[in-house]
């Protein structure tokens, strides 16, 4: 392994060791990477300090994917003679557990969102940078669907892009609907909350900080939007509501979004997010992207291509459209393995994904605000 | 020159209406139609709409484009055509009950008037006024001749938005929390500018909602064609009181050919989906598969013109009644102003705007 600021050039070796640096969220990211032959899946680790529960989570991941578990980062980074750490923590230990392995010269995988706070980005970009690694966000740009309409916008199909919309509903429920909780009754406890919700895979805002629908999931049609038009967000203005879960209004976090957003060469975008409930779409939720150019428009169905299924006996919170020919994992490992090989970015890097997470910040501030915000920097400079 | 209509009918202007006689009689009254500026396209969706109704003939072809007039009267085998509304109220002014209005958008509120005066129902496709002290007038007109004047070709006919609003009416979506519509088109000067077509999606997204949005932010591009030029795309963002909003995109600019519409209504326990992708045929005729959108087009028409055949007949309002487009045109007004600001705008209702 080839470590430290100094090195200018990396060797490649194959395959790369893996860390996963706290699996207490979703462990689709380190299977993920673990998909791919490049890599090599050979430790988990995290602090000693940290609460049981995540002990036993780190634990049992590394007992089913029979590597050890070690409850010391940096040890583990450099005894296992670490490449690349994939970072699946609570998301407000997303940037600081990254930053520890960027300092010994790890590239880093993380899972969203980035941060939840937009100063915690900016000491993420800036360890990067200085230390020379590979960061990549784990998203869904690798779809099928997104490959497909990045080709046609790519071969010209529909001319010049203008415009962007991206309907993302996630129809899950989270807990007991709004307006539930009895007269008397204490407020949902947020990591609580969470941890219960772990069974389903509904844990993807598990922490202690509650974090919103648009901090929470709009990385993935902004980051959608940022593919296909490779244009920068300036300004947004949004709104937002608590609609269906008693969860998000007992701890004051959006689970309903719209978002309409300026960006660079004159174009326009909009985001409708939301975690819309179970019964108001019959599979994982209705997500679309529509694209206008100057020579044609684009309608894309995320979920395509799919099966349906259905079956006597068939549960009822099993989803009856089946996505079918799926690669994201594998190509999104792909993408990290080529950008480390050959010195390039990744598809998601340090770079845009921060300015995902700075779009999302003036959203919110937006929201507050009732008026168009800038896209800025944590010291209020325009990025 | 046109001669006048020959047929037997029993005009419903014999009468004072029907208020309260049923159905059946409704279908025994013939209402005589005569169309105005229909282009040949609409005025076959017409011809076979009229197919599946009864109590409605058409009586005579209006257009100011006699090949068209022709084309139009063969395809009706009506031998009255005439050039211009004034030709057919002074040649054949008892030929027809109810006028149909359709053609330039600059010239209906003048064709509107005209028909009024002379003492027929009108029916007037949208945009038709675009001050509400001009819409005002006209109803007013409308009430002191005891005649109906309704606002067609409006989103609120088409048989998907009615199924989703009925939907929202009967509760099975709870509170609505989120409305997203596309309304993309080729470039029509016919249907007017853009901010004629935002207007419709703006009636039906109050009449979605049930509730009047007190926010609006509107972001907009110039056409590609050069500086200056108005826009051919607005997306317009509503808050609804309490916490509810809507995302309302417009395009003038589509290549010729086929649009794109799509609305999704999504409330407290429940959401609903129109969208034109999930409507679409496929057409193989070799090379890529062409998809063609299932259309309700026709059941439009057909509903649009047996709503308006109802409020001649029972002396009622039309579901689309002059007034209520009224709302629409001020929230039009706002959205310009909020467009050129580039800044939401607060929407307060005055009852007095007026755009130009």
């Amino acid at each position: 392994m080839d470590r430290g600021p100094d090195s200018t050039a990396r060797r490649f070796r194959s395959p790369l060791r893996v860390a996963a640096l706290s699996v207490v969220k979703h462990d689709y990211v380190a299977r993920g990477i673990q998909s791919h032959p490049a890599f090599q899946l050979t430790v988990v680790a995290d602090d000693p300090g940290v609460p049981d529960w995540i002990h036993e989570r780190n634990q049992e991941f590394a007992d089913r994917m029979q590597i050890p578990y070690l409850r010391d980062i940096e040890r583990a980074l450099r005894d296992f003679q670490i490449d690349v750490a994939v970072v699946s923590s609570e998301a407000e230990r997303h940037c600081e557990l990254s930053i520890r392995a960027s300092e010994l010269g790890v590239h880093v995988v993380q899972d969203k969102p980035m941060s939840t706070r937009l100063s915690e980005c900016e000491r993420l970009v800036e360890s990067i940078e200085r230390n020379r690694v590979k960061f990549l966000l784990w998203n869904r740009n690798r779809l099928p669907a997104l490959m497909q309409a990045e080709k046609w916008v790519q071969d010209g199909e529909i001319g010049e892009i203008r415009s962007a919309h991206v309907d993302f509903y996630f129809s899950k429920d989270a807990g007991p609907s709004l307006g539930s909780r009895r007269p008397g009754d204490p407020p949902i406890d947020w990591l609580e909350f969470q941890r219960a919700a772990h069974a389903d895979g509904s844990d993807g805002a598990v922490g202690s900080i509650p974090i919103g629908e648009m901090r929470n999931e709009a990385i993935y049609p902004l980051a959608y939007i940022r593919q296909l038009t490779a244009a920068r967000f300036e300004r947004a203005y949004a709104r937002s509501a608590v609609a269906f879960h008693q969860v998000n209004a007992d701890n004051h976090v959006e689970d309903v979004g719209t978002i309409s957003l300026e960006m660079s060469g004159g174009r326009l975008a909009t985001v409708s997010i939301g975690r819309i409930g179970a019964a108001s779409h019959p599979d994982l939720g209705e997500i679309k992207i529509s694209l206008i150019g100057t020579q044609g428009a684009l309608v894309i169905a995320e979920a395509r291509p799919e099966i349906a299924v259905y079956y006597r006996g068939q549960p009822t919170k099993e989803f009856r459209r089946r996505r079918i020919a799926v690669e994201n994992d594998f190509l999104l490992a792909d993408n990290f393995a080529r950008s480390i090989a050959d010195d390039l970015p990744t598809i998601l890097n340090e770079h845009a994904a921060y300015e995902i997470a700075a779009t999302v910040e003036a959203a919110l501030r937006s929201a507050a605000s009732n008026q168009f915000e800038p896209v800025t920097s944590s010291s209020g400079n325009r990025l | 020159m046109p001669t006048r209509n020959s047929r037997s009918a029993t005009s419903i202007n014999e009468g004072n209406g029907l208020r309260g006689t049923g159905y059946g009689a409704m279908l025994q009254m013939k209402l005589r139609l005569a169309l105005v500026d229909f282009s040949d396209g609409e005025a076959e969706l017409c011809h076979r709409a009229l197919g599946r109704l009864s109590g409605l003939s058409v009586d005579a072809i209006v257009h100011r484009d006699h090949a068209i007039c022709d084309q139009i009267g063969a395809r009706f085998e009506l031998p009255e055509r005439f050039y211009s509304l004034p030709q057919l109220l002074d040649s054949a002014m008892e030929a027809v009950d109810a006028v149909l209005i359709h053609g330039p958008r600059a010239d209906r509120q003048q064709l509107v008037r005209q028909a009024l005066e002379a003492g027929k129902h009108v029916l007037v496709q949208s945009p038709w006024a675009t001050a509400l002290r001009d819409a005002a007038s006209l109803m007013a007109l409308a009430d002191q001749q005891r005649r109906q004047l309704m606002v067609g070709g409006v989103d609120r006919y088409r048989p998907s938005v009615q199924a989703m609003q009925q939907a929202a009416r009967s509760g099975q979506l709870g509170m609505p929390v989120l409305l997203r519509m596309h309304d993309w088109r080729p470039p029509d000067r016919s249907q007017g500018s853009i901010w004629d077509r935002a207007t419709d999606l703006l009636d039906t997204a109050c009449w979605l909602f049930d509730a009047v949005p007190t926010d609006i932010a509107v972001l907009g591009q110039p056409q590609s064609t050069g500086a200056g030029e108005p826009p051919d795309f607005l997306q317009i963002h509503l808050g609804f009181p309490p916490q509810g909003m809507a995302l309302l995109s417009v395009a003038n600019g589509l290549p010729a050919g086929a649009g794109y519409r799509c609305v999704t209504l999504i409330g407290s326990s429940g959401a609903a989906y129109a969208d034109d992708h999930d409507q679409m045929q496929l057409l193989l005729q070799g090379g890529a598969a062409t998809a063609r959108r299932a259309g309700e087009e026709l059941a439009t028409m057909t509903t649009q013109l047996r709503e308006f055949q109802r409020a001649v007949h029972c002396g009622e309002r039309p579901e689309t009644k002059c007034e209520g487009c009224g709302l629409a045109i001020e929230l039009t007004d706002t959205a310009m102003r909020a467009w050129s600001i580039g800044q939401p705008v607060r929407f307060e209702r005055t009852g007095h705007g007026s755009r130009t």
